[in-house]
């Protein structure tokens, strides 16, 4: 039994008079693989900002590695190990691929910034060092071959990718991924979870999943948690959370009312 | 473009490479000789002074230039310049401070002035930013104009003293314009190797995708404050060693109009690179001296101008000058 990667303890989030999210508890345990779920407005989005530094939560306490993080900036909670990506495609656009990597490298590239200034042999060994750890991503990732090309020329699903090969540049303990697949195709889906699936073995990461898709979800994860009107209402592994009878009445509404 | 570049490659790859390389050196190295061989070859003091003004102004559009590069515009940098200015005329003139360290106390004081407004400022994006930035020069105008027991108000400041070095005043126009040559080469190099640092990396990111830079490690408003106080700290300096050619300083010396000729300079030569705002500044300091005649059609023109290059050149003169360097760039072979 390992401990907690990261344990987050009630958190709440007020918008004014609104609970986005109350007294959410749950943990996630080091390389698993952990899917947030919940029918549209449950809260995981918010969820999602209030772990990952973008939002303060209104009360309760996010530890990772034991270490609160609560207050951190996101830059600074990237640092310790905790490294989300975004809901729809986020890159750099007009920059080619291999530097949007890089740049997500930007914090684990042991480089001093005046080091960088003067080009100093260190900096410019500690960044092909880093170019060749961006590269062996991409290749990983299947995008090695258009390396130089413009980020915002990739396809879809090629855009897709890159935002999780800069996610994964900046050495995640715990990758969170905001809707991994929306927009894609069958296809590109299943062979999204796949990917995910690769990359936690071979990266050893730990994966925290906010998804629609369920089969993916239910194929991927060890681990369910779900939220509805920002509460949670269930946790337990795909096939407890399949059969749970609250999880049916959020998605599908009360048994009378079908 | 891409496809007849590409082909270009495959044909003549090998050779093309190494005159790529070689093509801006020898090039630099041109343009550097002719700057140091041309103020001789004339007596015309007028085109001196241009050529001052023209090294000046690319100092200030290319220490602007680095603000922009994290994304944000500032409709107050002449009062950056202006601070910088007034701090060393006012410490040559009341404490005597020779103007070479009035100089670096500009850049100093100004600086440092950008620091702790870019902390309130910059949580500030776009629209808000660039009206937060132009009241803060309107602001600074109404200071140096109405603290008359320090600054004189509009009546300005006569008699500062010229820049001297080791002894040697640089009271003649060619004198100052090979030390306004050598500022101009120690910030384009400056700035230059900053950008192709992790620094420029940070900041390209930040100028990008803000919540991407954030969520990739890069402390975003840390970087925003460096760029913001580098750019105004360097526009201090240069403001500083402008007041010592001129040797005059009023509340109308920079205005809120010459924040705009900057912004102007660095969108006219093209914002994205370093050189386009030195562009900028060689190409459209000389026009409004050129057409004196027309006093009061000088914005026009540049407004003109400015719409010129936004339709036809929308990513500025540096644009023309790389399509003609970069024939056939793209320098990895695409599988």
């Amino acid at each position: 039994m390992s401990a907690a990667l990261l344990e987050v303890d009630a958190i709440s989030r007020r918008f004014g008079g609104l609970n986005a999210l109350k007294d959410v508890s749950f943990s996630i345990k080091s390389g698993e693989i952990v899917g947030l779920i919940g029918p549209n407005g449950a809260g995981k989005t918010t969820c999602f900002n209030v772990v990952s530094g973008v939002m303060s939560p209104s009360a309760g306490a996010i530890r990772f590695e034991q270490r609160s993080i609560v207050g951190k900036k996101p830059s600074a909670i990237v640092s310790e190990g905790l490294v989300r990506t975004f809901q729809a495609t986020t890159i750099f656009p007009d920059a080619t691929v291999i530097e949007n990597v890089m740049r997500g490298a930007f914090a684990t590239t042991p480089v001093s910034m005046l080091g960088s200034i003067f080009n100093t042999r260190a900096a410019r060994a500690a960044l092909s060092a880093t170019r060749s750890r961006c590269e062996l991503l991409l290749e990983r990732l299947s995008l090695l071959q258009f390396r130089q090309r413009r980020a915002g020329e990739l396809s879809y699903g090629g855009q897709r990718r890159l935002g999780v090969a800069i996610a994964l540049a900046a050495r995640p303990k715990l990758l969170m991924l905001d809707e991994p697949v929306a927009g894609l195709n069958p296809e590109e889906a299943a062979e999204f979870g796949r990917l995910i699936k690769d990359l936690h073995k071979t990266e050893n990461i730990s994966v925290l999943l906010v998804e629609h898709h369920m089969r993916l979800v239910m194929g991927l994860c060890d681990r369910l948690v779900v939220l509805d009107h920002g509460e949670k209402i269930a946790e337990g592994i795909p096939s407890e959370i399949r059969a749970n009878r609250s999880v049916i009445q959020a998605y599908l509404g009360a048994e009378e009312a079908a | 473009m891409e496809g007849s570049s590409t082909a270009a490659i495959g044909r003549d790859g090998p050779r093309l490479a190494p005159r790529r390389r070689l093509l801006p050196g020898i090039a630099l190295v041109v343009v550097l000789a002719a700057a140091l061989v041309l103020p001789q070859l004339t007596t015309n003091q007028f085109y001196i002074h241009l050529a001052n003004l023209m090294l000046l102004n690319s100092i200030f559009a290319v220490s602007l230039g680095l603000i922009a590069s994290v994304g944000q515009i500032s409709l107050g940098h002449a009062a950056f310049v202006a601070a910088g200015a007034y701090v060393s005329a006012l410490a040559a003139l009341s404490f005597k401070l020779p103007p070479i360290l009035g100089i670096v106390l500009a850049g100093l004081v100004t600086g440092l002035a950008a620091v702790l407004l870019g902390k309130v400022l910059l949580r500030l994006r776009g629209v808000y930013f660039v009206l937060v930035t132009f009241l803060a020069g309107q602001v600074f105008t109404l200071i140096v104009l109405n603290w008359e027991s320090v600054t004189h108000g509009a009546n300005g400041l006569l008699g500062i003293p010229a820049i001297s070095i080791f002894g040697l005043p640089l009271s003649t126009r060619l004198r100052f314009y090979y030390f306004a040559l050598a500022a101009f080469i120690i910030v384009v190099t400056f700035v230059w190797a900053l950008m192709r640092s992790q620094y420029g990396r940070a900041f390209r990111s930040i100028a990008e995708n803000v919540r991407l830079a954030e969520s990739s490690g890069i402390d975003v408003s840390r970087y925003q404050i460096v760029a913001f106080a580098l750019g105004s700290g360097i526009a201090g300096a240069a403001g500083a060693a402008m007041v010592h050619y001129i040797r005059f300083l009023s509340p109308d010396s920079f205005t809120f109009n010459d924040s705009i000729a900057y912004i102007t300079m660095l969108v006219v030569g093209g914002r994205h690179t370093m050189i386009g705002g030195v562009l900028g500044a060689l190409f459209l300091t000389p026009l409004p001296e050129l057409l004196r005649g027309f006093v009061g059609a000088q914005h026009i023109i540049y407004g003109v101008i400015l719409l010129c290059v936004l339709l036809f050149i929308p990513n500025g003169l540096v644009s023309i000058g790389r399509s003609f360097f970069s024939k056939g760039s793209e320098t990895e072979t695409p599988k």
